[in-house]
């Protein structure tokens, strides 16, 4: 696709070349983070805040603020371009800075108090009306401010890239006159483009950190430096109620070359948004379930935690286990503990009395973990009763509250400094090892920079959890479900984190993540019952990209596709039926039929398998509907995921390239999860710790992706994590079509799978 | 710990440090380039590759002490055809998304295109498949290459 | 995990009833009862030969394996023209001259594949002895080269001191030498090509 602010390719080179001599690429970075080897951005000029949004400095450098950090999603360029595309400046020439302490940065997913943070796909959704508003508003300001220095009408003014001009071509760049503009009134309502004048939103536009992402020069949170810091590294309980009882060789260890202090970190207590969710074992009783090593340099205090004879005491959890954990799921499933989430007509009566027919499917799939490349660290002051944080964090507000209870400060006296995050899905939205860092720092009187290792990354992650199915149906005579009944079990995520977000109903209360995706689907069943079994475990839980739907969509589209199979209904058909009172979902199931060549008969050495979801926003903010066909082929004696067609509607693509993007890299996502992920649980913990056995997908695993975005004039529909679901399911239905073979477990069995 | 000389980005350095430090922390910490990442510890996600005598290495994989005169390019220093036509390359069509693999994948794709300079798609997964991208950029890992090569060859 | 078969009483006892000084060269007939004790000899070798830390390099397959269990080796690495790897990806851009615990990561200086040719993964005992002798599979060694090279060779000797949690090769490249010597003197015999 031709792309927007790209800049030549001449430039470009021209560019990198120098870029090793120069002092980098600055203006691309988070400003907040401190490298010794960089320059800052320049402080010396004067700048003007025209709205909370833009700042724009005398020299006509327009600098536009991010409130939602960039996880890869895309935001740093997504949200600025929205900015500037109402704003009416040069693209290329835009600087973004991270901005934070303001109510117009906050949102809110679901019924809670707006807060600053990234995730649910909710960034681009939840603040494009607001940032158009606020560019637009800017924009009438600075013609204005030019109008009135001219001494003429409004009206004989425009704007272009960032100059004010007027009709007898007298040009005032917005650098002049900002100082006046920045005294005038906001307008509520300004003047939005109309469509045809956009010149940025809805077209692909260029990502503004691919350059500084390219040569190195992004900061993470793992990157930060600053004045005095100290490194450490730390070491927890393997039991996740687990407790440090005694330190053995703590006099040697503190004798280690570079080795400042021994802290014990207190176990924290991470339901940062809803205290009293969090499971008790996990939290009870207060006790420090790790030990820290501080040092100079960072490898000298993870020998030195490594070294460390540390006596832990598991807790009550330490009978923990997978055999356990399952056991549990498939008396859940079994069992009369459920509550009902939705129940349409008579499914229970039907189901009996058509026992000899029932069609039956168990599902079961494991707890998995984030695993982002860069593993949690933050970096962490503690002077005097304030705490200033820099880091890879994804909530600000979560942070701050979090911190703010642990240390017993206001939450003013916190401020967080967010760098680039080296991807979270999730992750560092739970800020427990910002508390860590904050702890050692508090010990030690310093700032410090606590880095997990990818062994403590990955073993005291917060899972996404587990969740079994058991799925009933019987068909009526033309094959089509007549009566279905879904009982979804596992670990409650919101019965974990947020039970405010809990259903609560006469009969139980229940968790619409657990059920997303079949509860609220569009599917016509004239008969239908849902129930949800929670299965509460002493297992540090939350969020994970696409949430409960990567589990519900597995159980519901798998088991669609057993009953169309056996129907003998084609799958797409079969689908098509059962979709019709949906025309949205239509659209983009007959899109990728189409582009799939569906109908046309495949090779005989081609299997296909074809999925639906529509992936709905939290509160029902927004819906993005999203279709996928895979294609396998025999390599050797496995089978091979080659392609993938996903067609979506995800309203007004803002950004069409970083669209594409979050298609070809939530299909990758997604294979990860359906050929790798498992985490299992033995004494109380966690039994994996790096990629040997926790893999992720690599280069050679990734089939073609082939996108298909469909024109609509809904705004902005959440996308960062709408394609993830439907993709296990159609590789599944694929592999029976080509070998019979249910698969009714994640990840799937590497005997069936190249790897 | 001792007194090590160390040549890096075309300069010689003189650091104190333990001879059992990976070179990966004596770059970040010691030396504050941290445009070569941690990823794992042990060789299996190749964000930490930099080139040691112009050869891809793993930089978690090395103590210091076994460098001894080898010279070290690092990201932040990768200069050459290869390098130019990579990174713009990765800047034309947008590889990145969280960036945080990134530096070792446009340091393997350097070291590919001096081997090969028209990789085969199967190259390309022999010789990228240890650097790890948890947000699956490799669609436009594998077409950048591909563009890479095809500017080097005009 | 398995356990690692002992090497060295049994090599110790075998060793004894070989006459020393016995010469014997490769293709001479002997008596039934000699050849079985030769047989045996190479038994006892094939308890390294066919351990893991030497079948891991010595895979018929272009990928080797790793760990005790043998799995496919990750990142997915191939024997390329040398074998020391496929451009880009080469056996030294992680292996180095000595194995770096703290990486987890074995090595040494010559750390590379064996060629197909010594692809010992999936084969018999017996085809192995008959691909060890066979110089135009062997690297074109005689005799006196292959025991030379299983003695003395440095890659050879890594497999007892592998690093890590990975399990030595049983005895060590001292017995392993001696073992092969003496088997060699005893006519080299060979057991059937079946699985043991």
């Amino acid at each position: 696709m031709k792309v927007i602010g790209r800049v030549p390719e001449s430039a470009l080179s021209r560019r990198l070349v120098l870029a090793g001599t120069a002092a980098g690429v600055a203006s691309l970075l988070v400003p907040v983070t401190l490298v010794s080897s960089d320059a800052r951005p320049s402080q010396e000029q004067t700048t003007y805040d025209i709205t909370d949004w833009i700042t724009i400095a005398a020299t006509g450098e327009v600098t536009l603020g991010l409130s939602q950090p960039e996880v890869g999603q895309g935001s740093y360029t997504v949200l600025p371009q929205i900015l500037a595309d109402e704003l009416d400046v040069e693209w290329q020439r835009v600087k973004v800075r991270f901005v934070t302490g303001k109510e117009a940065y906050k949102i809110a997913f679901k019924n809670e108090a707006p807060a600053q943070k990234e995730g649910a796909s909710m960034s681009t959704t939840a603040l494009y009306e607001r940032l158009r508003t606020a560019g637009a508003a800017a924009r009438e300001a600075l013609t204005r401010a030019a109008a009135e220095k001219w001494g003429i009408a409004v009206a004989q003014c425009r704007t272009e890239k960032g100059f004010v001009i007027n009709a007898v071509g007298d040009r005032l760049s917005y650098g002049e006159i900002a100082p006046a503009a920045a005294n005038l009134p906001l307008s509520a309502r300004p003047r939005l483009k109309d469509p045809n004048q956009l010149a940025l939103i809805g077209k692909p536009t260029a990502r503004l950190d691919s350059q500084a992402k390219s040569i190195g020069r992004a900061v993470f949170g793992i990157d930060v430096s600053v004045p005095g810091m100290l490194n450490a590294a730390i070491r927890m309980a393997p039991c996740f109620t687990g407790a440090v009882v005694e330190i053995r060789n703590e006099a040697e260890i503190l004798k280690r070359p570079g080795v400042h202090a021994l802290v014990r970190i207190a176990a924290v207590d991470v339901a940062n948004e809803e205290a009293g969710s969090q499971h008790p074992a996990l939290t009870r009783p207060p006790r420090d379930n790790a030990v820290c090593v501080v040092a100079d340099h960072f490898w000298q205090a993870k020998r030195a935690v490594e070294a460390l004879d540390v006596v832990f005491d598991p807790g009550t959890g330490r009978d923990l286990s997978s055999a356990k954990i399952d056991a549990l799921l498939q008396a859940a499933l079994d069992g009369d503990a459920a509550v009902p989430v939705i129940e349409i007509g008579a499914p229970r009566q039907i189901l009996r009395d058509k026992a000899a027919s029932v069609i039956e499917r168990r599902f079961v799939l494991p707890h998995i973990a984030h695993a982002p490349l860069e593993p949690v660290n933050a970096t962490a002051s503690y002077r005097d009763g304030a705490i200033e944080v820099w880091g890879s964090i994804q909530s600000v507000d979560a942070c701050r509250e979090a911190v703010a209870t642990a240390v017993g400060c206001a939450t003013d006296a916190v401020s967080v400094n967010v760098t680039f995050l080296g991807g979270s899905f999730g992750r560092k939205i739970v800020p427990d090892y910002v508390v860590q860092a904050v702890q050692a720092s508090k010990a030690v009187g310093r700032p410090v920079k606590l880095i997990r290792t990818r062994e403590e990354d990955t073993q005291h992650d917060v899972f996404r959890p587990n969740a079994g199915a058991r799925i009933r149906a019987v068909l009526d005579e033309a094959g089509y479900p007549l009566a279905v009944h879904a009982r979804v079990a596992g670990q409650s995520l919101f019965g974990a984190t947020r039970k405010s977000w809990l259903d609560r109903t006469p009969e139980g209360s229940w968790d619409e993540s657990m059920v997303d995706g079949i509860y609220n689907q569009s599917y016509r069943l004239p008969n239908f019952l849902v129930e949800t079994v929670d299965t509460p475990l002493p297992i540090p839980v939350y969020f994970m990209r696409s949430v409960g739907s990567t589990a519900a969509v597995f159980f519901w589209e798998s088991f669609i596709s057993e009953l169309a199979s056996r129907a003998r209904i084609d799958q797409y058909v079969y689908r098509r039926n059962l979709l019709t009172a949906d025309p949205l979902a239509l659209r983009v199931l007959d899109a990728v039929a189409q582009a799939s060549n569906w109908m046309t008969p495949s090779e005989p050495d081609l299997f296909r398998g074809i999925a639906y979801n529509c992936y709905i926003g939290r509160g029902g903010r927004f819906k993005t509907y999203v279709a996928e066909v895979v294609e396998l082929a025999p390599v050797d004696d496995k089978l091979k995921v080659n392609r993938v067609f996903c067609a979506v509607d995800p309203g007004l693509a803002v950004n069409p390239n970083t669209l594409a993007a979050q298609i070809e890299g939530g299909i990758g996502f997604a294979m990860t999860t359906a050929l790798h992920s498992r985490i299992t649980f033995s004494n109380g913990g966690a039994d994996q710790s790096n990629f040997f056995d926790y893999p992720l997908l690599s280069i050679d695993e990734m089939p073609e992706v082939v996108p298909i975005v469909l024109p609509s004039d809904r705004p902005p529909q959440g996308f960062g994590e709408v394609v993830l679901a439907p993709l296990a399911p159609a590789v599944a239905q694929a592999v029976l079509q080509a070998t019979g073979r249910r698969l009714d477990v994640m990840p799937f069995p590497d005997a069936v799978f190249r790897t | 710990m001792g007194l090590i000389n160390i040549k890096i980005n075309g300069s010689s350095r003189s650091i104190d440090v333990d001879g059992d430090t990976p070179l990966l922390w004596v770059l970040r910490d010691n030396l504050g380039l941290t445009g070569t990442k941690f990823g794992c510890g042990i060789a299996l996600c190749g964000a930490c590759t930099v080139f040691v005598d112009d050869r891809p290495l793993r930089a978690c994989s090395l103590p210091i002490s076994a460098l001894g005169e080898s010279e070290v390019t690092t990201i932040e220093g990768v200069t050459g055809r290869e390098a130019v036509a990579v990174q713009s390359a990765w800047v034309a069509r947008d590889v990145p998304q969280c960036g945080y693999c990134q530096s070792g994948q446009v340091m393997s794709a350097i070291a590919l295109l001096k081997e090969i300079r028209k990789p085969t798609d199967r190259d390309i997964d022999l010789a990228l498949n240890g650097n790890l991208c948890r947000c699956a950029t490799y669609v436009r890992i594998r077409a950048a290459i591909h563009d890479a090569a095809r500017a080097l060859e005009g | 995990m398995m356990r690692a078969p002992t090497l060295a009483l049994a090599a110790t006892a075998l060793l004894a009833t070989v006459s020393a000084g016995a010469q014997r060269m490769l293709g001479q007939t002997q008596t039934s009862d000699a050849n079985a004790k030769s047989i045996a000899l190479f038994r006892e070798a094939g308890k390294v030969l066919q351990s893991p830390r030497c079948l891991n390099c010595h895979p018929g397959a272009d990928r080797p394996t790793q760990t005790d269990r043998m799995e496919p080796h990750r990142p997915w690495v191939v024997r390329g023209i040398d074998g020391s790897g496929a451009p880009g990806l080469h056996c030294g851009a992680c292996h180095h001259a000595a194995n770096f615990d703290a990486a987890r990561v074995p090595g040494n200086p010559g750390w590379r594949l064996a060629p197909a040719s010594m692809g010992w993964q999936g084969r018999s005992l017996g085809a192995i002895c008959v691909q060890i002798k066979d110089p135009a599979r062997n690297g074109g060694r005689d005799m006196t080269a292959l025991l030379h090279h299983v003695a003395q060779d440095s890659l050879v000797g890594w497999a007892w001191r592998p690093g890590g949690a990975r399990t030595p090769a049983p005895g060590s490249q001292a017995t392993f030498g001696a073992l092969m010597r003496a088997w060699a003197e005893s006519g080299a015999g060979c057991p059937p090509d079946k699985p043991e």
